[in-house]
């Protein structure tokens, strides 16, 4: 089964803790306890195909940073998380982006987008429209969801892993372990067993010598 | 009044009559005699004199009129006025108002004679035809206005669509064009209407009748009365001469004074003109003032700037030798003499500061002077540079051994370093402003001397802590340990540990007497000596870092860059600590380089002797990590890093003993028990309460715990199921463990555990029946294998199929012999082969003193099941008590129903069992 590191990020308070443990348990946690770093494993299926999927679900404060450059480097996706109540929150972001490209070293990262507590509505201070032009701009997807009320929770989770198949398809060890009948002949010996390292690889035909 | 209008209006001709005559007189007059002919109506008219004509002072009248018919003409007419009385009025000139081209109003010109040019200008009208040119001057001003406006309204109204019309020239009133053509109309409809008067007017016909009825008499004596009359006027005629005589020489006093009254203006006027010419004679000189004022300004400014060019350029130049010999030469170690020069320096930086002119680098003794203080600043930099790192070289080897392996406190250096060294701080901050590339010398010089130090004292420091953390063992481990001097040594044992750490989730490979399940490889009192080491590692290091933190802020001045006060500060003198300069978190890591890596190894080393100390020691970094969240962003980055570390190592330690508890399966030849796990959740949960109470991680500790019993009732199924053919049955297994995970989750008041205690409450009981179900043989028929048939269930079934209870007995198997058979005669063999799977049933099939001994077996069947001491032995002995009472009476009920005269009965009867049962709890 292939294995989906994905990293849940955004600042203090904005609900990551409450997003994950919604998605992974299906419950939603009320009291705010500050994460230092929690991870969870998770099997979902996805377009027909078994993923596992471990989330690292990081703290926002800004006391924490030091480990950051560390899980994203492992991390292959990452949900960048912000609260529609507070303007910072959103702002916080772009250098959070920044600093991911830069650790990963490349602009074509798989990435969320995500607006939370949708469902404070009276106490929205950032826009629907803010949020999906920061996105365009990134190539991003972009949701609103609620943690609260448990809309488009899944979604977030869903849509990177396939924003990941997309740009690392799965290599053929793998498609032979689970003995997925396999139309295409793409695969070869020349694949690298890696994942390749960036998105121009997609394809997958890339003869190394 | 006639002669008050004599008087101001004629100055020249007294006698003219028509100027006795006031303008309406004049006007009836004239239609009388001109336009009644003509049928004309007059307009408006006044009178004036012809300036054309000189010497003459004649009076003519201007007359505007106009033909009352299809196509009106206005028309002036210029009418001469009778010398005499008796004569009639004639019209000199006539002219039609359209060939007229102007008409100025205000002529300014030639005047005749120079006393009168102003009063000219004022009353003249002139009229320029397309013949001739007309000048004349009005009589009044007042009658010169009223003809031009209604001259004016005629125009407009008249000619208003005619291309030829008078234009007027110097017209006072232009707001009076606005012409309401009615009033024109109205003008010309007067006239016309006035036309037939009498020449008498009704105020003289007045005083005509008051004359006449003053003189009634006059009536029937004309005569006398026209005498009378006449003889009035005459009075009158005489005492008028007589008055004009009189007056004459007040006139020509008058007159002089009005001459002299002209003097004087004409001198007036020349003075004004005079003052005129004066007065801007003198806006001239104004200007020309102003000019120069601002070119003052100019200079001014100019000269501003250039002495403060000068000043300048002269701070520079005059920078006394003195300062520079002092800087060369003067005794930095000296008090007096370096603040001296600290004070010299710092004019040297501000002379050099200068911002010069673009030029004046261009000038020789400038350049020289520059060049030369330049020169002063790089030496004395330089001599700075040296001079401080010689201090820290002298300090470093001055500070000497401070630390002694094994001492519990680490060395300050507030006494030996910090204070020596804080007087050059000045210098320190000259040189950071004066020269960047020697201050970042100097900071890794700073470095260089004093990171061998607090590398040497932090290795040791922590080093003792390990030594510490060892001594405390318990003597077998210590043996596995061996002892722990050398670093070689150390390390070699890290990789030990490590290795056995990670395959130490197979169990078999762990050290020969450690059990995963347990914590009592080590005391409780030993993994409480490793936290209060570690306490005390943190709560040494955490000042000893603040201190420095202050010095170097203090000496190097890295605060200026940002000092964020932080919101949740608690005091705010607290706060003032919270620098989170870049330069200055980089020098601390430097300065701090190895303490990082020797904190994480401390950790990996407690965690390699015993992982379960993670708890403890995750707790006190979270603690200390809230502690100092305003003491610097080094600190806090080295702590809150450490945290997520020590975050991880709880969770792969849980994530570990959870997949242990996942392959763990108990031994087959051994009755199973408590499961290891269950006891050791227990043991975890007491201490980790104790630990993490009042912590603020402990929704860390509950996520834990959720993971944990997760695991733990994955881990009792699967035992339960691998226990099938074991000493044990399944079911037994899910009682025990699930009663005692109900149980340990109660006594130790874990509420966030609430659902898992409800489920393992609910486990338990479905458990518990399934067992006594089990062991008391009913509903499970392959229990009694032994026994042809469950004959009983069976009776129970054919007679529920039969209309009639009784008719059982007429069934084949189901005869009164059979049942007789398997009441009485069992045979012993049998009873024999059943020990293995007690039933009722079989112990109901014994003669009496068989079912006692049934039951004792089955009591000691349980014990044997359950663990040694269970509370729950009385539990479930009590309810198979109550279910073989229910069977007994069942059977004694089925063979009453279909053996009704069989005179069959169970051998023995409900008290003999439960005499039997409380025989057995009493020798129990």
């Amino acid at each position: 089964m292939r294995e989906y590191k994905l990293v849940v990020l955004g600042s203090g308070g904005v609900g990551k803790s409450a997003l994950t443990v919604q998605f992974v348990q299906g419950i939603f946690v009320e009291k705010y306890d500050p994460t230092i770093e929690d991870s969870y494993r998770k099997q979902v299926e996805v377009d027909g195909i078994q993923s596992m999927l471990e989330i690292l679900d990081t703290a926002g404060t800004e006391q924490f940073t030091a480990m950051r450059d560390l899980y994203m480097k492992n991390g292959q996706g990452f949900v960048l998380v912000y609260s529609i109540t507070a303007q910072s929150t959103y702002n916080d972001l772009v250098d959070l982006r920044d600093t991911i490209l830069k650790v990963k070293d490349t602009t074509d990262v798989p990435m969320v987008l995500v607006g939370n507590k949708c469902d404070l509505e009276d106490e929205r201070v950032v826009g629907k429209e803010v949020g999906q032009t920061l996105a365009r701009n990134w190539c991003s997807t972009f949701l609103e969801t609620s943690a609260k009320l448990k809309v488009n929770v899944n979604e977030i989770f869903f849509d990177l892993v396939r924003q990941i198949n997309k740009r690392t398809p799965v290599n053929k060890d793998k498609n032979k372990k689970r003995n997925v009948p396999q139309s295409n002949t793409i695969s070869s010996s020349n694949v690298n067993n890696g994942q390749p390292t960036d998105g121009n690889n997609t394809n997958g035909c890339c003869v190394l010598l | 009044m006639i002669m008050g209008t004599n008087r101001t209006t004629t100055p020249y001709n007294t006698t003219n009559i028509i100027q006795m005559q006031d303008i309406t007189s004049i006007k009836s007059r004239l239609n009388e005699e001109l336009f009644s002919s003509t049928q004309e109506s007059c307009l408006t008219l006044c009178r004036v004199y012809d300036l054309t004509k000189k010497g003459k002072e004649r009076v003519y009248i201007l007359c505007a009129c106009i033909y009352p018919k299809a196509d009106p003409q206005p028309t002036i007419h210029l009418i001469k006025i009778p010398e005499k009385s008796t004569e009639t009025c004639k019209k000199k000139t006539s002219l039609l108002l359209r060939d007229i081209k102007t008409i100025d109003c205000a002529p300014d010109k030639r005047s005749t004679t120079k006393t009168n040019a102003r009063a000219e200008k004022e009353r003249g009208i002139d009229i320029i035809h397309v013949d001739r040119e007309y000048s004349f001057a009005c009589v009044t001003n007042e009658e010169k206005q009223e003809f031009l406006i209604t001259l004016r309204k005629v125009t407009a109204h008249y000619l208003k669509d005619s291309k030829q019309k008078p234009k007027f020239i110097n017209f006072e009133s232009d707001d009076q064009l606005i012409v309401n053509p009615k009033d024109v109309e109205d003008m010309s409809r007067k006239t016309l209407q006035m036309e037939p008067s009498d020449a008498i007017t009704q105020q003289e016909e007045d005083d005509l009748t008051s004359l006449m009825s003053e003189y009634d008499f006059a009536i029937k004596d004309a005569e006398r009365f026209v005498e009378m009359l006449q003889q009035r006027l005459t009075d009158l005629d005489i005492a008028n001469v007589e008055t004009v005589m009189a007056s004459e020489k007040g006139a020509v006093q008058l007159m002089n004074m009005l001459d002299k009254a002209v003097d004087e203006i004409t001198k007036t006027d020349t003075r004004l003109s005079l003052y005129e010419k004066k007065l801007s004679s003198v806006a001239d000189a104004v200007k020309i003032m102003s000019r120069k004022d601002s070119l003052i300004q100019i200079e001014t400014s100019n000269v501003l700037k250039l002495t403060e060019a000068l000043d300048n350029l002269l701070s520079m130049q005059d920078f006394p030798d003195e300062y520079i010999h002092l800087l060369q030469n003067n005794d930095l170690t000296n008090d007096d003499s370096r603040t001296m020069c600290t004070q010299a320096a710092n004019h040297l930086n501000q002379a050099l500061s200068v911002q010069l002119q673009p030029g004046m680098e261009k000038m020789v003794a400038v350049r020289q002077k520059r060049e030369l203080l330049e020169q002063t600043q790089k030496s004395f930099s330089l001599r700075v540079k040296n001079f401080l790192s010689n201090k820290f070289l002298y300090c470093a080897s001055e500070y000497g051994e401070r630390f002694q392996i094994g001492a519990n406190e680490l060395p300050r250096h507030t006494e030996k370093i910090a204070k020596q060294l804080l007087p050059y701080s000045p210098l320190c901050q000259w040189l950071k402003v004066a020269d960047q590339q020697h201050f970042k010398d100097v900071c890794q010089a700073y470095i260089s001397h004093i990171r061998p130090i607090y590398s040497h004292e932090l290795q040791g420091f922590i080093e003792s802590a390990r030594l510490g953390v060892q001594r405390g063992l318990p003597s077998a481990s210590e043996k596995k340990i061996g002892s722990v001097t050398s670093l070689t040594a150390r390390n070699q044992q890290k990789q030990i540990l490590q290795t056995q750490t990670s395959t130490g989730s197979s169990g078999s490979s762990g050290p020969v007497d450690y059990d995963p399940f347990s914590l009592r490889n080590t005391p409780k009192e030993y993994r409480q000596r490793c936290d209060k080491i570690f306490e005390r590692v943190l709560s040494q290091v955490g000042p000893v870092i603040r201190e420095e933190q202050w010095f170097c802020v203090n000496f190097f001045k890295f605060l200026e860059e940002e000092t964020i006060s932080t919101d949740n500060a608690p005091e705010s003198t607290e706060s003032i600590e919270n620098f989170s300069s870049t330069g200055l978190k980089q020098m601390l890591s430097d300065l701090f380089e190895p303490l990082d890596a020797e904190l994480k190894s401390l950790i990996s080393y407690i965690r390699s002797v015993e992982p379960y100390i993670v708890l403890y020691l995750f707790v006190r970094m979270s603690e200390y990590t809230i502690a100092v969240q305003n003491f610097g962003a080094f600190l806090n980055k080295l702590f809150a890093g450490n945290l997520i570390l020590l975050k991880r190592d709880v969770d792969s330690y849980i994530s570990d003993v959870c997949s242990r508890i996942n392959d763990y399966r108990p031994s087959k030849s051994r009755r199973v028990g408590i499961l290891p796990f269950v006891t050791y959740f227990a043991e975890f949960t007491e201490e980790a309460e104790t630990v993490f109470d009042k912590s603020q991680r402990a929704v860390d500790l509950h996520r834990v715990y959720k993971n944990l019993v997760a695991a733990i009732f994955r881990g009792i199924e699967s035992c339960a199921m691998s226990a099938g053919d074991g000493k044990t049955p399944p079911s037994m297994v899910r009682l025990e463990n699930y009663h005692q995970m109900q149980h340990i989750i109660g006594i130790n008041k874990l509420s966030v555990l609430d659902n898992e205690k409800q489920e393992a409450r609910k486990n338990y009981g479905t458990a518990k029946d399934e067992y006594e179900r089990e062991y008391c043989g009913f509903p499970f028929e392959k229990l009694h294998v032994n026994f042809s048939e469950n004959f009983f269930d069976r009776v129970d079934e054919l007679r529920k199929r039969l209309t009639k209870d009784e008719d059982v007995q007429y069934h084949n198997d189901f005869g009164v012999i059979e049942l007789r058979r398997l009441v009485r005669e069992h045979p012993p063999k049998e009873v024999h082969n059943c020990l293995t799977g007690i039933s009722i049933q079989m112990i109901f099939s014994r003669v009496f003193s068989q079912v006692k001994k049934g039951l004792e077996i089955l009591y000691r069947k349980v014990e044997k099941h359950l663990s040694e001491n269970s509370s729950l032995m009385q539990a479930i002995w009590h309810d198979i008590q109550s279910l073989v009472l229910e069977e007994h009476e069942r059977m004694t009920k089925l063979i009453a129903q279909c053996y009704p005269n069989s005179n069959i009965q169970l051998d023995f009867t409900v008290d003999n069992l439960l005499s039997f049962f409380a025989e057995i709890a009493h020798s129990n």
